[in-house]
């Protein structure tokens, strides 16, 4: 098996949703041993989705990390709890400071667990400051970060049914996680990190908060309108809702996209002959694109414009990834089982709900590429936690199994 | 575009005035924001040691960004005519010139620059002093350019085995769409993202603020440093980091699992407008002076809003034991919840609910703009803003990024003019004289 490149890394997950998990998962990836920690008296809210297979969802978190159930709420739970940390090289939290304290975690006191740690924590709106504590979910962060107000139509806003900013946050917080282990490499310092939903939002924004701060520019929702290229759009095709999008940048690529639609007449007027003629008439621009594109295939619309050099993309929908070519190519899909939550059971005793595909990172490294596999049950990896990390003798685990500690 | 039939989000129809942005309540300003820290105090950074050539245009240029605003040096090379991002706008008080774009302003804080042709056998020969001394390339060229240059990354792996060459580009450097051209909303509609945004039965929409050119050099950057960790710990090599944008934005939307779900239902997961599909509450409501947004997932999230709900409009049937539950319990009930909802918001200002509402523990985000953000209230109070001078557009306030730490640093200097750096690095460094400089500027070398 081919080295990772951050094998010998130990991280501990404490958290749930999506910004935490899917950090920790690209961690994996590159070969860190990441121990999720999770009770069964709290179960994450997502193992409810999706609603067409419950627990598939799953997948999209958990691969290749180790997972353990503790309930650190108990003494004894906490006490394993500081006991994992003073093995591990990270860890990792988005739950509430409040919640953290109660539980006699507070970061203070995990820091001085062991010299080198490095904490990351990440928070919703921030730690401190007039929203300090609050929470955030990132499908209403597009509203918050203003993207929503950015993109969309006259009337309404452009809303991605999506956790928007969650993404960027996972991304934060494994560039800090490996930028900070590779500090303590050369210093031998730890160190602590937050990281916000919020601000990893913000960052997004960049050009446009400094067009506001230089020109008082607020950004026009224009659809698929660009401010300085036409025709940039999603033009309709043959079928339900069905799209091709085209993007002409220079004078080149509007010649070509002239070609391949015929060089009709029109094309010729002199309202379209400049670009900033295209940009003021690029509504009339589009309805006619719109009519050349409908009675034709998206995907022979996007290969036309492709051959003749013009930047050209269907809007993929499920069924496109599923049967993409290139994406295959990259072996991006894997297959892998996936459980079925049952509140009642220990997660052990879960059944295979069924298989499905998943995702694999998409960074290829030629050297130490990211892994993949299955994911773990929840408690799979308490004997291998417990036992050989940790030393504990088989009775002691299963008498902490039943005390509930682990849970 | 052909409009096709207008339907409106079944929120949306009942506000003529559309939104909140002409009443948003004024964020304070902040007249004493504290100044940006101060350069000479500045801590060493996460990758003090490592010099990154940044050869990236605009589809890999955050990557070269993170790296630099965490405290590598990035050095940009840059055509002896200024990278193409210079010509993009927005500009500086709408000037167009090279010095004033805004775009490229922002995706190179922290960056310097060199002039280098590397298209010219002198240039080349250059370029391939400057790898010997770098960590690190950053490229998002099309696929097969660097090896007509014969700079590919076997070729500069025989002149630095330490380098790592990171590039990024739209679908990769292998697989059929590998040679494909793309902007941003290509990327954006190939990756599906876009068939998520916007109203059912309008166009897909891109989203705003071209945000296709975040999560691929996000990845990047990742792969980056990982690569030097491995390098420095164990390997003491480097290697390539291959990224593709449009992976990297499919994984930005896979909550929604659009191929376990086609596989499983034979259906696609489409636009749904301003509220979530599936959990109930959540989305845009209309308030009394514009429209928030909320989105309830636990249990507890929905008995303290229920709760606060009845004591607002006092009606009873809010808190009737068939709306309780989580996440998605109350998908059957939907439309009778979302009256509910809105029957509370429309009583309230956006602010007041945020509020009130994240002390009540229910996840309630404003909706924000750009000027908003600007002066936004909590942004100001954590030492977001970093205020650069650029010689020339002066000074303006930059995002320092989304990390908090006594361990990092904030960017260390606004963009670099083109060629900032040219004497620092041919001079000091490579050896060259000024005449020698002279004669690379004046044959196009540099």
């Amino acid at each position: 098996m081919a080295k990772k490149a951050l094998e010998g890394v130990r991280v501990i997950e404490f958290g749930l949703y999506i910004a935490l998990p899917l950090a920790t998962r690209m961690l994996a990836a590159l070969g860190a041993e990441v121990i999720k920690v999770e009770t069964l008296t709290a179960l994450d809210m997502s193992w409810y989705g999706p609603m067409y297979a419950p627990g598939c969802l799953q997948l999209e978190y958990r691969p290749l990390k180790r997972n353990v159930t503790l309930d650190v709420r108990q003494p004894r739970g906490k006490e394993i709890m500081e006991e994992l940390i003073k093995k591990s090289d990270v860890y990792m939290t988005n739950l509430g400071e409040g919640a953290l304290a109660k539980y006699g975690l507070p970061f203070k006191h995990v820091q001085s667990l062991k010299k080198g740690l490095i904490v990351l924590w990440q928070t919703g709106l921030g730690s401190v400051g007039p929203y300090g504590g609050f929470k955030a979910y990132g499908r209403l962060m597009q509203h918050a970060c203003a993207i929503s107000t950015m993109g969309g139509t006259p009337d309404n806003l452009g809303v991605a049914n999506i956790s928007y900013s969650d993404y960027h946050t996972s991304m934060f917080n494994a560039l800090a996680v490996i930028g900070a282990l590779e500090r303590r490499r050369r210093t031998g310092e730890g160190c602590f990190i937050e990281c916000p939903i919020y601000e990893s939002g913000v960052v997004t924004v960049g050009p446009a908060l400094l067009d506001y701060q230089s020109n008082k520019v607020v950004p026009e929702r224009r659809q698929n309108r660009h401010r300085y290229f036409a025709p940039h759009g999603a033009y309709p095709c043959q079928g339900t809702d069905r799209w091709c999008t085209i993007a002409v940048t220079n004078e080149e690529e509007w010649k070509a996209f002239c070609k391949v639609i015929g060089n009709p007449a029109w094309a010729k007027s002199p309202k379209f002959s400049t670009a900033p003629d295209r940009v003021k008439n690029a509504q009339e621009l589009d309805s006619r694109i719109g009519k050349w594109t409908s009675t034709r295939d998206a995907y022979d619309v996007m290969k036309k414009m492709q051959k003749a050099g013009v930047p050209s993309g269907i809007v993929s929908k499920g069924e496109d990834l599923d049967k993409s070519e290139h994406l295959k190519s990259h072996g991006f899909y894997y297959e892998t089982e996936y459980y079925s939550a049952d509140f009642e059971k220990p997660g052990m005793e879960w059944p295979v709900a069924g298989t499905t595909v998943t995702w694999k990172e998409p960074v290829y490294l030629s050297d130490t590429p990211c892994g993949f596999g299955p994911m773990h049950k929840v408690g799979q990896d308490n004997d291998y936690v417990y036992g050989k990390l940790l030393g504990m003798s088989q009775s002691e685990i299963n008498k902490l199994t039943e005390e509930g500690v682990f849970k | 575009m052909p409009e096709k039939k207008k339907l409106q989000g079944p929120v949306l129809k009942s506000r003529p005035e559309g939104l909140v942005l002409k009443s948003r309540p004024e964020g304070p300003v902040l007249k004493s924001r504290p100044e940006g820290p101060v350069l000479k105090s500045r801590p060493e950074g996460f990758l003090p040691k490592y010099r990154v050539l940044d050869l990236a245009n605009e589809k890999g240029a955050y990557c070269g960004k993170l790296l630099a605003d965490l405290g590598a040096e990035v050095i940009k090379v840059e055509p002896p005519c200024g990278d193409k991002m210079r010509l993009r706008g927005p500009f500086f008080k709408n000037e167009v010139h090279p010095e004033k774009s805004l775009f490229f302003l922002y995706f190179n804080t922290s960056k310097g620059s060199i002039t280098l042709d590397i298209e010219n056998p002198a240039g080349k020969e250059i370029f391939i002093k400057l790898v010997k001394t770098a960590d690190v390339v950053v490229e998002s060229f099309p696929v097969g350019y660097l090896r007509s240059l014969g700079l590919d990354y076997p070729k500069l792996k025989k002149i630095n085995p330490k380098l790592v060459l990171t590039s990024i580009t739209p679908y990769g450097q292998k697989g059929p769409l590998s040679g494909y051209k793309a902007e941003d909303i290509n990327i954006f509609a190939m990756s599906g993202y876009m068939q998520l945004v916007g109203e059912p039965d309008q166009a897909p929409l891109v989203l705003g603020g071209e945000q296709t050119f975040y999560p691929g050099s996000q990845y990047a950057a990742v792969g980056t440093m990982a690569a030097l960790f491995y390098r420095d710990n164990v390997s003491k090599k480097g290697q390539h980091v291959d990224v593709s944008m449009q992976e990297a934005m499919i994984s930005y939307w896979q909550e929604q699992t659009p191929v376990p779900m086609w596989q499983k239902t034979q259906e696609n997961n489409t636009r749904v407008g301003a509220m979530d599909a599936m959990v109930t509450p959540c989305g845009l409501y209309p308030c009394k002076d514009g429209w928030i947004s909320l989105c309830v997932v636990t249990p507890q999230e929905w008995d303290a809003l229920s709760q606060w709900i009845y004591e607002v409009t006092g009606n009873a049937e809010v808190l009737k034991d068939e709306y309780k539950g989580g996440l998605i319990s109350r998908m059957p009930v939907r439309d009778m919840v979302n009256v509910l909802v809105m029957e509370f918001t429309d009583k309230l200002t956006g602010r007041e609910i945020f509020l009130e509402g994240q002390k009540r523990k229910v996840v309630v985000m404003p909706v924000n703009d750009v000027p908003s953000l600007v002066n936004d209230t909590q942004l100001g109070s954590r030492n977001f803003w970093v205020t650069l001078d650029h010689p020339v557009v002066g000074k303006l306030k930059y995002p320092k990024g989304a990390l908090y730490s006594d361990a990092i640093g904030a960017p260390a200097r606004a963009a670099p003019l083109l060629g900032e750096d040219n004497e620092r690095i041919y001079c000091g460094e490579l050896k060259y004289s000024k005449e020698d400089l002279a004669v690379l500027r004046t044959t196009g070398v540099i």
